[in-house]
């Protein structure tokens, strides 16, 4: 049996406290492909070997990073808007999927994992094309810096 | 009061300094190691007397480091701050020579809780 996806409650209630908002991401009614052109980490197993990956658009990416450093509203909207996030942000959603590793690391039976510095989606999927066909998905979204911010669980 | 704050994340050594002043130790001075060599060398430099030190790192993980550091003789307090929080990692740090294992994601409250009991306000 491959490994289990965290259920949706625990990813939101482990971003609430890292982050200190009151934002619910809640699982997605239908699937969006804007986290294709955004950023993700993969998760390596003790091992090497990967077994699963975040994934966000730039819109959640720019908010969940931002957040974390306490950074204004204004530049992170114009982060999400222009799809580009500096590497301030890009260090800062790093931290953001190390710790989405906690509820994941937690499921029973799931191989433990360290999550892999953020980068573009695009080049990750260059050394992880599974990323296009994962065995499994979990899709939450959430109304962040006026727009649909979109954070995706991938088991490979 | 020296305070050694170790990850090789940059965002993640300036969330740690922050949450410090906000738990009441922002007076002290912060050195900052980006992995647990870098770290071991300012160990031995600085003589902090506090290590706040991430888990998985390059070069030299956490671990690594702490069994190094007090290998040669580190007595000061040594903290792990971490998402490795499961009860086989804190046996682990407590085996390494650790004082305390701080699983993230924490608070304020949580950290000043922790330092009080280790290092005093």
């Amino acid at each position: 049996m491959g490994a289990q996806l965290p259920d949706p409650a625990d990813i939101s209630k482990l971003l609430r406290s890292l982050l200190g908002c009151t934002i619910e991401f809640r699982q997605a009614s239908d699937a969006s492909p804007t986290w294709k052109a955004g950023f993700s980490s993969l998760c390596l197993d003790d091992a090497g070997n990967p077994v699963a990956a975040f994934a966000t658009n730039a819109r959640a990416g720019a908010f969940m990073g931002g957040k974390l450093m306490m950074l204004p509203d204004g530049p992170l909207e114009d982060a999400a808007d222009s799809g580009e996030l500096d590497e301030v942000l890009v260090d800062a959603l790093s931290e953001v999927f190390n710790n989405l590793t906690v509820p994941f690391n937690a499921i029973a039976n799931n191989p433990h994992v360290a999550s892999k510095p953020a980068a573009p989606t695009d080049a990750v999927r260059s050394e992880a094309d599974w990323l296009d066909k994962p065995s499994q998905t979990l899709e939450l979204t959430a109304d962040v810096l006026g727009g649909d911010g979109r954070l995706v669980v991938l088991i490979k | 009061m020296k305070i050694l704050v170790v990850d090789d994340s940059k965002a993640m050594r300036k969330i740690v300094i922050r949450t410090l002043r906000q738990a009441g130790f922002g007076d002290h001075t912060c050195l900052e190691a980006e992995n647990g060599a870098i770290a071991l060398d300012m160990i031995g430099k600085e003589s902090p007397n506090l290590v706040l030190c991430d888990w998985n790192m390059p070069e030299m993980n956490g671990e690594q480091c702490c069994q190094q550091a007090r290998a040669a003789g580190f007595a000061g307090t040594f903290g792990f701050i971490t998402t490795e929080g499961t009860p086989a990692m804190r046996q682990r740090a407590n085996e390494a020579g650790a004082n305390f294992l701080l699983a993230k994601p924490f608070t304020a409250e949580e950290l000043e809780r922790v330092l009080n009991v280790h290092v005093g306000g």
